[in-house]
């Protein structure tokens, strides 16, 4: 099926939070009233707030649940953000409009309990600093949507309530710029190209456990689905929602509609590769045959496609990881060579194993380094969410001071160490 | 200009020019000056840097008596007031590169900066540690000068205290760590580029090398259950209420033993579960969904199992690092067989 996306690019490298929308010079002037009221429309959240950070702004971002890219299908078959802001027609085609650089970040808290896996674990955005390097939107404008939950509100419930509000923010934003021309427009389709070319699939695994550890397709989470095949372009789309708050390990919603990996081999589309397209599959089976299930599907799948070859990128932990090496495992044992990107679990300089598990078939692997660095986080002129905040391993700590923590302690840590090339190496 | 760098080169009684097997009982001594190959080594140092004195002792003694030996050959290598110590190259010759990882250890504890050469299977290699550099010699003597040139370039960084990268930037060998880089190219980039080499049959290096997981072959099954005294063990993170010995939820090392005596179940309120990897609503609930005491406590009354172990052992195995969790294992194992406990039960989390 050919299916070609043209991504109308607004850049925006400021927010203002005003009263009335504007667009001017890559700066971007939101009416905070109207988006108030988009996001209460539906009476399942008590308030919402909005503040605005821009990369190297003496700002810290707190209680972050997700970042979301304001996308607008001009035109085209379905909605931006199918399944949550409209039916769940196929995206990828037609118009888009993109307010490019930036994000909306919801930033909340929870009612409920907490226990084990179905918690929030803090995340926090450095703007500047040393830290900015270790999480993810650092280097977009972001404007902050605080939320605070409605009185007797489950965390399920809440959470739902977030995620479409904040959808809803980011779109009507870029569909305020319909009628504008964009400053620029990248197409994005899969053209024939020469057949002698090694075809290569993208394996993209996402991560679903439970609620607060999901991750979403046209609306619809991940739980018991197979592995399947998705276009690029339906990813750029917005067709893939994250919902994963183990904060290290999660991607954000902008990284599932900016995955770095779409863009390498768009890039190489024709040039040295054939971009045969791209499976999505869940970890975090609940047991090893599921995980090898799903594997085996991957690998068909990969089959199918007649791939020479695919790359895999993961999100997740422990767990996961299984599912991850038994998929590298099942595509070698299918003919398609496999280069999987993975982050390691030894500390720096510790010695320690690098990985929860693995298989011999991975003999070609990309790493992502290691977590467990602590960083100097220098005191900030604002906070933005919460100012004290408790951190993963229990401690608490007034986040507007300089103070410590883990690299792991920065929001979606795991992709800001592909964004900025983090490696490990021997010593 | 500043003065040269001092030098110390440690030899064994060969390459010292003593002689060989023969004189391996030759005890630690030192000259001034460059001896044996140090000739070569002053050479190559050129004008920033001079041998300036060689310690030297017979294999066979050093294998014997270690301790003193190290002592003896740090007490005058320190004569020597030395900036570097460069230790051999010892090759593929075992006793020798033993030697020179003790002599290497001992020196840098001392603060002298030091570095080794040897064959990547010389047992003195492992022996050299995680601190210690070594840079590649080949199996035999044939490659003198190569292997004294890598020494002497990483050596002469050691002791300026400049920063050393990783063993591919700087050729030593890998000593087991690893440490965070930024790389020149994006990371989506590398995969790609790994992934055409992959497929076209070209040469490839992971950026991974994963060390063989150890093959664990399953323990025959117990003879007689009847007979059996068996224990619960969990890496579940199951504790009392309030966690009194402070196990995190991921990323633990700790562990403890608890009590299953004198109960019959476990009801709500005797174990909650602390681990941050799964969802703890219901075995929080009920522990016994669990760790089952209630359904082992069945199988007692029956004379399915002799008896329940009193003792339950456990821990947090969320993020746990490899060669923790195997320490862990290994202390249970011994606690559980001086119980005399001849099955245990490992419920997964």
């Amino acid at each position: 099926m050919s299916m070609r996306l043209e991504m109308g690019l607004f850049p925006v490298s400021k927010i203002i939070v005003g009263k009335r929308f504007a667009y001017k010079d890559e700066t971007l002037t939101v009416d905070a009233d109207e988006l108030c009221e988009l996001a209460l429309e539906d009476g399942d959240l008590k308030d919402v707030r909005f503040d605005a950070a821009s990369p190297g702004d003496s700002a810290r971002i707190t209680n972050v649940l997700d970042a979301v890219e304001p996308l607008y299908k001009v035109s085209g078959r379905s909605c931006a953000y199918p399944g949550f802001l409209g039916p769940a027609k196929t995206a990828g085609e037609g118009r888009t409009h993109k307010l490019a650089g930036m994000c909306v970040i919801s930033s909340t808290h929870f009612l409920g309990p907490m226990t084990g896996i179905m918690s929030f674990r803090e995340g926090i955005i450095d703007m500047c600093g040393p830290g900015a390097a270790h999480c993810t939107n650092s280097e977009t404008a972001n404007l902050v949507a605080c939320y605070d939950p409605l009185e007797g509100a489950s965390n399920e419930a809440h959470d739902d309530a977030v995620r479409l509000a904040t959808l809803k923010i980011a779109s009507r934003l870029a569909e305020r710029t319909k009628d504008m021309a964009p400053v620029q427009v990248e197409t994005f389709e899969i053209g024939d190209v020469d057949p002698a070319l090694p075809r290569v699939v993208y394996v993209d695994q996402v991560m679903h456990q439970a609620s607060m550890v999901q991750t979403f397709m046209y609306g619809r989470n991940l739980g018991d689905s197979l592995p399947t095949l998705i276009h690029p372009n339906e990813m750029l789309d917005g067709a893939v929602v994250g919902a994963n708050y183990k904060t290290q390990q999660k991607a954000p919603t902008y990284l599932h509609c900016n995955k770095p990996l779409i863009y390498e081999l768009y890039r190489r589309h024709g040039v040295d590769l054939n971009f045969a397209g791209m499976i999505i599959t869940r970890g975090h089976h609940d047991n090893q045959a599921l995980k090898e299930r799903s594997a085996q599907y991957v690998a068909k799948l990969a089959a199918l496609l007649k791939a020479d070859g695919a790359v895999l990128a993961f999100e997740g932990g422990g767990n996961s990881t299984v599912d991850y090496w038994l998929t590298v495992q099942a595509l070698e044992q299918m003919g398609v060579r496999a280069v999987p990107i993975i982050y390691e679990v030894g500390r720096p300089g510790s010695g320690e194993f690098p990985l929860v598990f693995h298989v011999p078939e991975a003999d070609a692997v990309i790493s992502k380094g290691m977590q467990g660095e602590r960083i100097a986080a220098p005191a900030v002129e604002r906070v933005i969410g919460a100012e004290v905040v408790d951190f993963y391993n229990g401690r608490s700590c007034n986040v507007r001071e300089a103070f410590t923590l883990s690299d792991s302690d920065y929001y979606a840590n795991e992709w800001a160490r592909d964004i900025n090339n983090m490696v490990g190496k021997d010593y | 200009m500043s003065a040269k760098l001092r030098v110390v080169h440690y030899l064994n009684q060969f390459f010292a020019g003593l002689g060989g097997e023969e004189r391996s009982a030759h005890p630690v001594s030192a000259r001034p000056g460059p001896v044996g190959p140090g000739v070569l080594l002053d050479k190559i140092l050129g004008e920033d840097a001079q041998v300036v004195g060689t310690v030297f002792a017979g294999d066979g003694l050093f294998a014997e008596n270690e301790e003193e030996c190290v002592a003896e050959a740090l007490a005058r290598t320190k004569e020597f007031a030395p900036d570097l110590l460069i230790a051999g190259p010892a090759f593929n010759a075992g006793r020798y590169g033993l030697a020179c990882a003790a002599v290497c250890r001992a020196a840098q504890e001392a603060g002298v900066p030091v570095v080794t050469a040897m064959h990547p299977e010389n047992p003195g290699f492992p022996a050299a540690g995680t601190s210690v550099h070594t840079v590649p010699a080949a199996d035999s003597a044939v490659d003198m000068e190569e292997a004294l040139e890598a020494a002497a370039r990483l050596g002469l960084r050691l002791a300026r205290g400049e920063e050393i990268g990783s063993a591919e930037d700087e050729g030593y060998l890998p000593r087991g760590i690893r440490f965070n880089e930024i790389a020149e190219l994006p990371t989506s980039r590398r995969a790609v580029d790994m992934l055409l080499r992959k497929i076209k049959g070209e040469p490839y290096q992971t950026e991974l090398d994963v060390p063989a997981l150890e093959e664990i072959a399953p323990p025959e099954p117990v003879s007689d259950l009847k007979e059996a005294r068996i224990a619960i063990v969990s890496e579940g993170g199951m504790v009392p209420p309030g966690n009194p010995d402070r196990f995190a939820g991921s990323r633990n090392g700790n562990w403890a033993v608890y009590s299953f005596e004198g109960k019959d179940a476990l009801p709500n309120g005797t174990f909650i579960s602390i681990h941050g990897g799964f969802n703890t609503v219901f075995v929080n609930e009920e522990p016994d969904r669990m760790l089952a005491v209630d359904a082992f406590r069945k199988l007692e009354g029956e004379g399915e199992i002799a008896e329940l172990h009193d003792d339950f052992l456990s821990t947090c195995g969320n993020g746990g690092a490899y060669d923790e969790m195997d320490g862990i294992g290994r202390a249970w194992a011994a606690e559980l067989r001086k119980a005399g406990v001849e099955g245990v039960v490992l419920p997964a989390t």
